[in-house]
């Protein structure tokens, strides 16, 4: 059973902290699952159209930036890596190491959209954007556009998910910085960080798949 | 969140403990949110309901009776949209599921009060949005938005779409809240095999609810894209495949279509072993024959395609899958008749829906099997045929399953009790009804009228008239239900505990139960439905 | 609280995003090399380690309750059911397949050289399919009177007399009873043999028919494939469907005076069929046909019919008008009319 400073965040239909703890991340596994289908309808629209344009994919991405693409590889990475070791100091109670990475975590963030965002600049700029002024004259295969179509919304979607993270872990951080997070309660910064590991999770896949088709 | 949980004095109920509209629009209560998911949707039942009268009353004569033919393209769809997606999807679940499961498992509230009480807003903003689109002129595709239409058709078919987007979070969060309540809460001695069956459907049914609504989510959401952008996944203009756009829709809709019936026949779990003083028959196939629906439901999608172009591999495939699911279904109608059998059988308002549900499920369940083999299907694809068997399943199935277990767990959710005459004379005249109307479109589509059509040949006027009669029968069926049902709540008996004699948890607390569920946490020692040991 | 926070994992972590790193250079060196189709296996493979590393260690799965794996598996399961029964679609309904071109190429004519040559059997077969299949419009005796043959304009085909449009030669009887011809259905339906029969017994209503050459038989032998028979729901599609519209082009048109009486009889009464040039080319909907077929109008100057060159000819055609090619009667014009319109149309065809 729980002890007397946890006790203070169970709320009245848990028995005690532990159970409480572990029904939070089951939920936020199960939310994890939601968000794996959400963007499996992404990619299996995109395997079905390499599938059948394999040589326009093989054109089409010579226009994304490896780049700029491996840079915010490697940016992600770093914000796992610095996230798990936030999780790590806030169950220490190390409060000052924890803001310090969260922090860190969150300019990460901040970075991977800014280069996405001079990346999307570009593209606009030469009318690789999926509406009705799209420029196919720098292409051999028709249905180009299909390829960029996918571009914008898997990276859309998951630009969308980074900023959400952001937020999130602004939250938290905030919240460490209050001293609200001890080892006996941090669900939230625990969940916070399975939440941005997913996000790294899809761009995992996103690179590989956008920019280095061959 | 726990500002009242343990302030509230004995013998008051969770109706009594709190009072006005504020206490309940940001109750917590899994009780409170249960019965407001009711009301909503019984809103929107009526509401659907009277957009098939208005169907039913403009097919009655070949050629115009009352509305212009575009008029009725948007009853149509609108009546598909507002029953799939704001009655018969979250109604189980989250209002009968939301108010039992906590206490059934013997737990005070489900694991994420919070999360509850969001998805029920935003199940209402969907709706909102839904009906908000009605009143900027309603889509004409069919609830099923099928590409290329949904993409030029000139009518509010974004906003439609939107709204089942915002609810399929509501339908999202319903579902992990309940796999980690039923994973996370259970009473000391509740373990999974004690579970009562209508968990078990519930489980099983909230899988499919976190598995597949994601994927109409990002469905409508490429559709709107697709509208407004022309990204071309579904224009084949562009190098898209409209079929593609089925394949998305029906990988989250073919499953819901068991997110709709599994919860119905949970109930009919319940309601036949106590109306029949038995043991369930077979608790353990029942129980896994839900997760194995569960699972083959998501195997069998392409059913829906079988005209629309799809390969004959896949064709093939579907089929056979789609004969599968027949076989976890069997089980449990074999189970459930098996229960009845030698038991000391109470023809109750419950026991006598529990029993239109066998009747009429089974009808709709074989005439499932004609649909998936491949060759009769592309005679009655599309025909009225299709429409009698899914009003067999929706109907026959989920709607008698609900209001079987509406009667079943009225008492304990308003504290009274119901006349029996009126309910027996009501489930008599909507079971009649039912079959009245549907029973003749079977023979409809089977002659070959096509499904959604404004005018029909004159061969087929007299059947489509008995068919308008009959849906005439289930309307007052209902009229009566709604006020004996409403009344009962100013005039009926006070309710007792247990008057049907159950063994299930909620048994055992008082109707209606005070807000914390239970005074003392239980300890289960026994299953369900141990009749035999008392 | 939880059993892993005993643990210190943060040695692990540095090794877990120094594997990253090394997994995202390696996979983007890779890039430059062609694998061909393996490819994408070898990025999938990386991407997958590098997914599997961040669960499992970043995300806990390794230390944690396996109901969160089994859950956060299940999402994956159900995603390559997702993948795999939309390919079984998408994938195998794309496969290219061979487009039969030829109407009649790839059709089954049986053993030609055995069957053209008449037998008793033949022709003895022949009479029952006859009067199952041709007797309504032919006639029992081949008269071109048969019950149904009222409808027609112009009437089917008398058998005992007349030059045969469509040749009298069993091969070119042959080849029509599989097309078809105008409002001749095709019997393609039939098997070889039985179109054979037919063919063999038609001529016994008048003796005296030409015979096929040697070459004749070898033709239409080389032209028998070896593929499946028509399908005749197939061949009617071919037949009866919309062709392209063809290049409009100008014959001779500063040439011709459109404002005279005939070029604005001709203007209002038959350009929306011929075209306004008498081009042609136009796809017209056959009367009161249904399913509807169209016919493409034929230009001015490819037809050589007699009629169109012979005035009185002309006028009388034009008044009866051709139901069975989809041309309407025209019957309220003056003589003085007729002459000014058929002296245009001679314009337009641009020949005689």
């Amino acid at each position: 059973m729980s002890d007397a400073t946890s006790g203070a965040h169970v709320a009245h239909h848990f028995d005690n902290a532990e159970q409480q703890f572990s029904s939070a991340k089951l939920g936020l596994w199960l939310f994890l699952v939601t968000e794996v289908l959400l963007f499996g309808g992404l990619f299996v629209a995109y395997i079905m159209f390499r599938a059948l344009y394999p040589d326009m994919f093989a054109e089409a991405h010579h226009h994304l930036n490896k780049v700029m693409g491996g840079i915010n590889t490697v940016v992600l990475i770093c914000s796992s890596l610095s996230m798990a070791m936030a999780v790590h100091f806030v169950r220490d109670n190390d409060r000052v190491k924890a803001v310090k990475l969260l922090s860190f975590t969150f300019l990460c963030g901040a970075t991977f959209m800014v280069i996405k965002f001079f990346e999307y600049k570009e593209k606009f700029a030469h009318h690789l954007f999926p509406n009705g002024s799209f420029d196919y004259s720098a292409f051999t295969h028709k249905n180009a556009n299909l390829f960029y179509s996918l571009y914008f919304i898997m990276t859309g979607l998951h630009g969308l998910h980074v900023l959400i993270g952001m937020g999130l872990i602004a939250w938290v951080l905030i919240r460490t910085r209050r001293n609200n997070f001890s080892s006996e309660y941090y669900t939230p910064v625990e969940l916070t960080g399975l939440y941005w590991h997913l996000v790294d999770l899809v761009w995992i896949y996103l690179f590989p798949l956008m920019y280095l088709i061959a | 969140m726990s500002d009242h949980h343990d302030a509230h004095p004995v013998g008051t109920n969770f109706y009594t403990d709190q009072r006005g509209l504020k206490s309940w629009l940001f109750t917590l209560d899994h009780k409170r949110i249960g019965m407001m998911y009711l009301a909503t949707t019984m809103l929107f039942f009526f509401v659907g309901g009277l957009m098939a009268l208005l169907v039913r009353l403009e097919l009655m004569t070949p050629g115009q009776t009352i509305v212009s033919a575009g008029t009725y393209n948007k009853l149509f769809t609108l009546h598909g949209a507002v029953m799939i997606f704001l009655f018969i999807i979250p109604v189980i679940p989250a209002a009968l599921g939301n108010f039992l499961l906590p206490i059934m498992i013997g737990a005070k509230d489900v694991a994420f009060p919070r999360l509850n009480l969001a998805s029920y807003y935003i199940f209402i903003g969907g709706a909102a949005l839904a009906l908000l689109s009605i009143v900027l002129g309603s889509a004409d595709t069919g609830w099923t938005f099928y590409t290329p239409y949904s993409i030029r058709s000139a009518t509010s078919v974004a906003l439609i779409t939107f709204s089942v987007f915002i609810m399929g979070f509501s339908s999202i969060l319903t579902g992990l809240n309940f796999i980690v309540t039923i994973h996370k809460l259970r009473a000391p001695g509740m373990t999974f095999y004690k579970m009562p069956l209508f968990l078990w459907a519930i489980y099983a049914t909230a899988i499919i609810q976190v598995l597949a609504t994601p994927v109409i989510g990002i469905t409508t959401v490429l559709l709107v894209i697709e509208r407004t952008l022309g990204i071309g996944f579904f224009d084949p203009k562009l190098g898209g495949d409209p079929v593609l756009f089925q394949h998305f829709f029906w990988f989250y809709s073919h499953p819901a279509v068991y997110i709709m019936i599994l919860p119905a026949m949970g109930i009919i779990s319940e309601v036949i072993a106590v109306f029949s003083r038995k043991h369930i028959f077979g608790y353990k196939a029942i129980a896994y024959s839900s997760l194995a629906i569960a699972l083959i439901s998501f195997l069998v999608w392409g059913h829906h395609m079988f005209v629309s172009g799809q390969s004959e591999l896949s064709s093939t495939l579907f089929s056979v899958l789609t004969m599968l699911v027949a076989i976890p279904t069997a089980i449990k109608v074999v189970n459930w008749t098996a229960t009845m059998y030698k038991g000391s059988i109470d023809l109750k308002t419950p026991m006598l829906y529990a029993l239109a549900f066998l009747f009429l499920f089974t009808i709709g369940g074989l005439t499932g099997l004609f649909l998936a083999t491949l060759a009769v299907d592309v005679h009655l694809h599309d025909t009225y045929f299709v429409v009698a068997h899914f009003h067999y399943v929706m109907m026959g199935g989920t709607v008698m399953g609900l209001l079987a277990g509406l009667h079943y767990w009225w008492p304990k959710m308003t504290g009274r009790m119901y006349s029996e005459k009126w309910g027996c004379v009501s489930a008599v005249l909507i079971f009649l009804g039912f079959n009245v109307t549907f029973l003749s479109q079977f023979v409809l589509g089977r002659d070959g009228m096509p499904r959604r059509y404004y005018d029909y040949l004159p061969q087929y006027a007299n059947l489509n008239m008995v068919s308008t009669f009959g849906s005439w029968m289930i309307g007052s069926g209902f009229l009566i239900m709604t006020i004996y049902l409403l009344g009962s709540l100013s005039r009926g008996a006070k309710a007792p505990t247990n008057p049907w004699g159950g063994k299930t948890l909620e048994w055992m607390t008082s109707s209606p139960p005070p807000t914390g569920n239970f005074e003392t946490v239980p300890h289960v020692t026994e299953g369900p439905y141990e009749y035999g040991v008392k | 609280m939880s059993s892993n926070k005993k643990h210190d994992h943060r040695k692990t972590y540095w090794k877990v995003w120094a594997s990253l790193i090394v997994l995202t250079i390696v996979t983007v060196w890779t890039s430059y090399y062609d694998f061909g189709t393996l490819n994408i296996v070898v990025a999938m493979l990386i991407a997958t380690t590098k997914a599997t590393l961040v669960a499992l260690f970043f995300m806990h799965l390794l230390y944690d309750s396996k109901v969160d794996t089994v859950v956060f598996a299940s999402s994956l399961v159900f995603l390559a059911i997702f993948v795999g029964l939309t390919a079984s679609d998408m994938l195998d309904r794309y496969v290219p397949q061979p487009v039969k071109v030829a109407a009649s190429g790839d059709n089954d004519m049986g053993d030609v050289a055995k069957l053209a040559k008449p037998s008793p059997e033949l022709i003895a077969q022949g009479k029952t399919l006859y009067a199952t299949n041709c007797a309504s419009c032919h006639g029992d005796s081949g008269m071109g009177n048969g019950p149904a043959a009222a409808a027609f304009n112009p009437k089917p085909r008398n058998f005992t007399t007349g030059e045969w449009k469509q040749g009298g030669k069993p091969t070119q009887i042959f080849q029509t009873l599989t097309t078809g011809f105008n409002s001749m259905p095709s019997f393609a339906a039939l098997p070889a043999e039985e179109r054979w029969a037919l063919v063999h017994y038609i001529r016994t209503f008048s003796p005296n028919r030409p015979e096929d050459s040697a070459a004749d038989i070898t033709a239409l032998a080389a032209k028998s494939g070896s593929g499946a028979a028509h399908i005749p729901v197939r061949l009617a599609m071919e037949l009866s469907a919309v062709s392209e519209a063809q290049p409009t082009y100008d014959i001779r048109k500063s040439a011709i005076d459109a404002t005279s009486e005939g070029g604005q009889l001709y203007q209002t009464r038959c350009a929306s069929c011929h075209g306004d040039n008498g081009q042609g080319g136009i796809n017209v909907r056959v009367l009161g046909s249904h399913p509807f077929s169209y016919l493409a109008t034929q230009s001015f100057a490819g037809n050589h019919a007699a009629w169109t060159t012979n005035m009185q000819e002309f006028v009388r055609i034009n008044s009866l008008g051709l139901p069975g090619f989809g041309k309407p009667a025209i019957n309220d014009l003056t003589p003085a009319q007729w002459q000014s319109l058929y002296n245009y149309v001679q314009q337009l065809a641009g020949i005689r």
